[in-house]
């Protein structure tokens, strides 16, 4: 069986007004299918970098990256945003849905792009709100929704094409902290039932959700814990004291 | 205010792009508006710039050279009250010109006046003045030299009694004596002194002995009636064989172009408001770009006043430049491409007025002011979190699903309606082009219909004949009997009347011949049939409320007549303010009248041009032969162009228009169309997206501006048509033509788009996501 994510040497270099930034130097990853992992660190070691990298929102300056099997680095754009519908969910920490569209439409867009029948469509996205208590949302407009419902939509919106991998980026980042648990027991949930999940955060408590927890600074992975039980963060805070992160 | 001119500056800097945009838009909208102004400024009162400029007399006096001498009337004249200044005594004779291969009998020929700024003198508008003592050149009247494609410096010949003499032109000139437009019957060219007597055309012209003109200004420049009659009573009988004040004259020369002055007033007020509807969507849709960034703005402390002052300062200084960048093409694009619409109007080129550039410069500013106003109170509204959040207003409507269609239509469908005024600005931007093009495509129509079949204006016939003096009725008659191909022959003269107790004459046409033949364009009743009866030109019926069965009587040769009306006709010649008589009606006053006029029907086949041309040869010049179609041709032919032009610099502002809408949409969208990439829109998709939102606002401004073109152009055209006492007509409508104006309008909207959209197509995502 192909593994969900595997990269090799992955190395991102941004040039801005001619000064060089190396965001990633040097990734070796693999995640298996089922994982949760979580990638931690500070602001600017490169996690949204290789997020991004990772989902084809960006390509790398080096290295090789492949997504359930089939090797991403090399793809066109046109082909890569295929893989982003296909393959790939985003759940981003500003949520970003599509203001002029209803939930509904939000969460469809992608599936609509793959061209599934919407009877079909429908009929997940009404599985998918109703799991994630927002049923009742669904002809609501972005800006009329809290924060906490908002994350719920983007999440609907990632899983409605049954991704291989869900890719989330600090999910926690501008919710309160009660809204910020049911977000995270919302993705536990998806998580025990199959879905393979690559998070980053800087939050200890939102890594502990996960079943690997990855230290990132620099650009380069420290090193990894694996956490059997879900944690409360106190390990891993702990760790990162250690580490200097 | 530190803080203010530190945020301008580097909004301009940041959104080069946008600053760039915004400066092209204001720029056309410039452009459009001075061009407008200036298209208003030749359309109205050409004739009094013209009349001011020549020094035009408010009435001129035609007096018989076998009555009076020149330095009789010269001395009597300038002393009678009333009388301020009079012009010289302009000689004036009749002949026939040929330009290569064309010709035209009946025109006049004068001398140069000794004065340059004497009363009523030609202005020259092209070449030179004569030489002193220079011999064999002359100076043309410029609406013939258009006519007859004749610039200074080619060479022309005129009939004189010893055969053709060749002149080179050197000057043209305009003058406002009869009518300065084109299409109107010619004022005099010009010869140096004593060309007449060298030409040997003192004593006779092609047509009759011509007379002497002066024209008179007047202490008081309506009392021209008073006038008349004293200069009747001091002159010797008959000495006066006409006159034209400058009044009326002026107002049969206005009435002759309100078709086009109507058409182009309809462009003006079109294209000022395509300016305005540009202007609007620009500024408007600049500030909407920036919602996300007001939000931020107000979130560091910046308030209401300070915002409005940073936008303020932005447009304000944008439309400042392009203002003066729109000016100076707008005048470039008007003196280069509105040639033809200064000519139709008698009037010189467009010069840059200060007016106008303070004028638009003002609107330009104004509006700029106005939108970025209209814009900011609706940005300022929008919550500050809202704003920085989603960077756009909050939906006021729910939505609907998105339509079950390909997603990157429904895409543009919901993104389309989801703004409404940025939709409507654009769609009505559009819907000028559209109304431009069904109005250009319907009017060119209809001149081709009337072209296509000249009896519709009067002019039915293979060939028209205009004999000169050199040879006699009866040897025109003899020619045309000896022509086999000839079907059918008509005669025709034109003679003055006058209704009892009024003193201006009108003019009839008087034919006789194989009438039945010809198609005669009626609007009612029939043709007559008995000397007694008369058909009558619209303009006159309708004004003086004539209608058939009625008894009309007036004096012809002040002998009283009286006719019977039995039919109404189509008139193109003096706003309709004409008559159709019978030969033999004039023959009982007139005995030995005399015919010019000939037309003739040819067997079918013939070639027009060919026998136009033999049987000119055959009388050595002494008839001028005229093919159908080639006049009709002439008059019809500067209004389609005059058109086309303005469609396509309207056509090229609906693009700039349509590249407006779609930079400001894709800039305010640029975070939406990162989130529909990141969830696996293609570029493809997205560029297909834009490219349908531009097409389906098309096709909403054609249905729009479909109907409403079609009945405002025929209502237009028929409206003039009967204010010119042509008669009401019933524009033909060119079906294929409005269907093709879907495709042209589609096309302008995707090619405006198309730059904006490929552009958005390859945003990166992970820039935009970041930064927005």
């Amino acid at each position: 069986m192909n593994t969900a994510i595997e990269t090799q040497d992955l190395h991102k270099t941004y040039r801005t007004d001619g000064v060089e930034v190396e965001a990633l130097r040097g990734i070796d990853l693999t995640i298996e299918p089922g994982e949760f992992v979580s990638v931690m660190g500070p602001s600017g070691c490169g996690k949204s970098t290789l997020l991004h990298i990772l989902g084809g929102l960006d390509r790398p300056t080096h290295g090789s990256i492949f997504i359930a099997g089939e090797r991403i680095d090399t793809l066109s754009e046109s082909k890569r945003a295929v893989l982003r519908r296909k393959t790939v969910g985003f759940v981003f920490q500003t949520y970003n849905l599509i203001p002029n569209l209803s939930v509904a439409d939000n969460v469809d867009l992608p599936a609509l792009l793959v061209k599934r029948s919407s009877g079909l469509v429908s009929e997940q996205r009404y599985k998918l709100l109703k799991v994630l208590n927002i049923a009742d949302k669904a002809d609501a407009f972005p800006g009329e929704l809290s924060g906490g419902e908002m994350q719920r939509v983007a999440i609907a919106r990632a899983l409605i094409n049954r991704p291989t991998v869900l890719l989330v980026d600090e999910p926690t980042g501008n919710l309160d902290t009660r809204s910020g648990a049911e977000v995270m027991e919302l993705l536990r949930h998806f998580h025990l039932s199959g879905q393979t999940i690559l998070l980053v955060t800087h939050d200890p408590k939102v890594a502990g959700y996960a079943g690997r927890v990855i230290f990132m600074r620099d650009g380069l992975f420290m090193e990894q814990m694996e956490l059997t039980v879900p944690s409360n963060g106190s390990s891993i805070l702990s760790r990162l004291v250690e580490l200097e992160l | 205010m530190n803080a203010i001119i530190r945020q301008v500056k580097a909004n301009l800097l940041s959104h080069k792009l946008q600053a760039g945009l915004i400066l092209l838009a204001l720029c056309a909208a410039a452009t459009l508006l001075a061009v407008s102004l200036s298209t208003l400024y030749v359309a109205q009162g050409a004739y009094d710039r013209l009349f001011e400029r020549t020094l035009g007399a408010h009435l001129w006096l035609y007096l018989n050279p076998e009555i009076v001498s020149e330095t009789q009337f010269d001395q009597t004249l300038t002393n009678l009250p009333g009388i301020a200044k009079a012009s010289p005594a302009y000689r004036t004779i009749s002949t026939t010109f040929f330009f290569g291969k064309r010709s035209e009998s009946g025109l006049l020929l004068r001398e140069w006046p000794a004065d340059p700024q004497a009363v009523a003198h030609p202005m020259l508008t092209a070449g030179r003045a004569h030489l002193p003592d220079e011999k064999d050149t002359i100076i043309l009247d410029r609406n013939v030299a258009a006519h007859f494609n004749i610039v200074a410096g080619d060479d022309i010949e005129v009939l004189t009694p010893a055969g053709r003499r060749s002149l080179s032109v050197v000057g043209l000139h305009a003058s406002p004596e009869i009518c300065p437009y084109p299409h109107c019957f010619p004022v005099a060219s010009y010869l140096n002194k004593g060309g007449l007597q060298e030409l040997g055309l003192l004593t006779s012209g092609d047509i009759s002995t011509g007379y002497i003109g002066v024209g008179l200004r007047l202490h008081d420049p309506v009392a021209v009636e008073e006038t008349l009659q004293i200069a009747e009573e001091s002159l010797p009988k008959d000495a006066i064989s006409g006159w034209a004040d400058w009044v009326s004259t002026r107002r049969h020369a206005d009435a002759a172009i309100q078709f086009q002055r109507t058409l182009l007033v309809t462009f003006s007020v079109v294209a000022g408001l395509a300016a305005g509807i540009l202007i609007a969507n620009t500024i408007s849709g600049a500030v909407r770009a920036q919602t996300r960034q007001i939000g931020l703005l107000k979130a560091v402390g910046f308030t209401s006043g300070q915002l409005t002052w940073i936008y303020f300062s932005e447009s304000l200084l944008l439309a400042s430049l392009a203002s003066l960048a729109g000016l100076i093409a707008g005048y470039s694009i008007a003196v280069s491409t509105l040639r033809s619409i200064t000519l139709m109007f008698g009037d010189t080129l467009v010069r840059p007025d200060p007016w106008i550039a303070l004028f638009t410069s003002i609107a330009i500013l104004s509006l700029a002011v106005l939108f970025t106003f209209l814009a900011m109170r609706r940005a300022l509204r929008i919550n500050a979190v809202q704003a920085i959040r989603t960077g756009a207003e909050r939906p006021k409507r729910r939505g609907v699903h998105l339509p079950r269609l390909p997603i990157p239509l429904a895409i543009s469908l919901s993104d389309t309606f989801s703004q409404p005024l940025r939709t409507s600005l654009t769609v009505l931007g559009l819907v000028t082009a559209v109304l431009t093009l069904i109005a250009a495509i319907t009017i060119n129509h209809t001149l081709i219909s009337f072209s296509s079949n000249p009896g519709m204006l009067g002019f039915d016939g293979d060939l028209f004949l205009r004999r000169t003096k050199f040879i006699s009725e009866a040897e025109v008659h003899d020619l045309i009997a000896q022509q086999s191909d000839v079907t059918a022959v008509y005669a025709e003269r034109w003679y003055g009347f006058k209704f009892p107790g009024e003193q201006a004459y009108l003019n009839a046409r008087f034919r006789e011949g194989d009438l039945k033949e010809f198609q005669f364009p009626l609007i009612e009743g029939r043709m007559f049939t008995s000397p007694d009866e008369a058909v009558v030109g619209y303009g006159l019926a309708r004004d003086r409320n004539l209608k058939i069965g009625d008894t009309l009587d007036i004096l012809i040769a002040d002998q009283p007549m009286m006719f019977r009306i039995v039919g109404v006709y189509r008139e193109s010649s003096n706003l309709g303010q004409m008559l159709l008589l019978p030969s033999d009606a004039l023959r009982r006053v007139l005995p030995d009248f005399e015919t010019y006029n000939f037309a003739l029907k040819l067997t079918p086949g013939a070639d027009l041009k060919a026998r136009a041309a033999e049987l000119s040869a055959l009388t050595n010049d002494k008839v001028s032969v005229l093919a159908s179609g080639d006049d009709v041709q002439e008059v019809m032919n500067t209004l389609p162009k005059v058109m086309t032009a303005l469609t396509v610099l309207l056509g090229c502002f609906a693009v700039v228009g349509v590249l407006n809408s779609a930079v400001m949409s894709t800039r305010e969208r640029q975070r939406e169309i990162g989130l529909l990439k990141s969830v696996g829109m293609t570029p493809n998709q997205v560029l297909s997206s834009i490219l349908a939102g531009a097409a389906g606002m098309s096709v909403l401004a054609y249905g729009i501006g479909l109907p409403v073109g079609i009945l405002l152009i025929r209502w237009l055209i028929d409206a003039v048509a009967s204010w010119t006492g042509f008669g009401p007509i019933d524009p033909p409508i060119n079906w294929l033509g409005l269907f093709l104006v879907l495709p042209a309008i589609l096309s302008l909207a995707v090619l405006g788009a198309f730059i904006p959209a490929f552009r958005a197509g390859r945003l990166n995502v992970t820039e935009v996501l970041r930064y927005e």
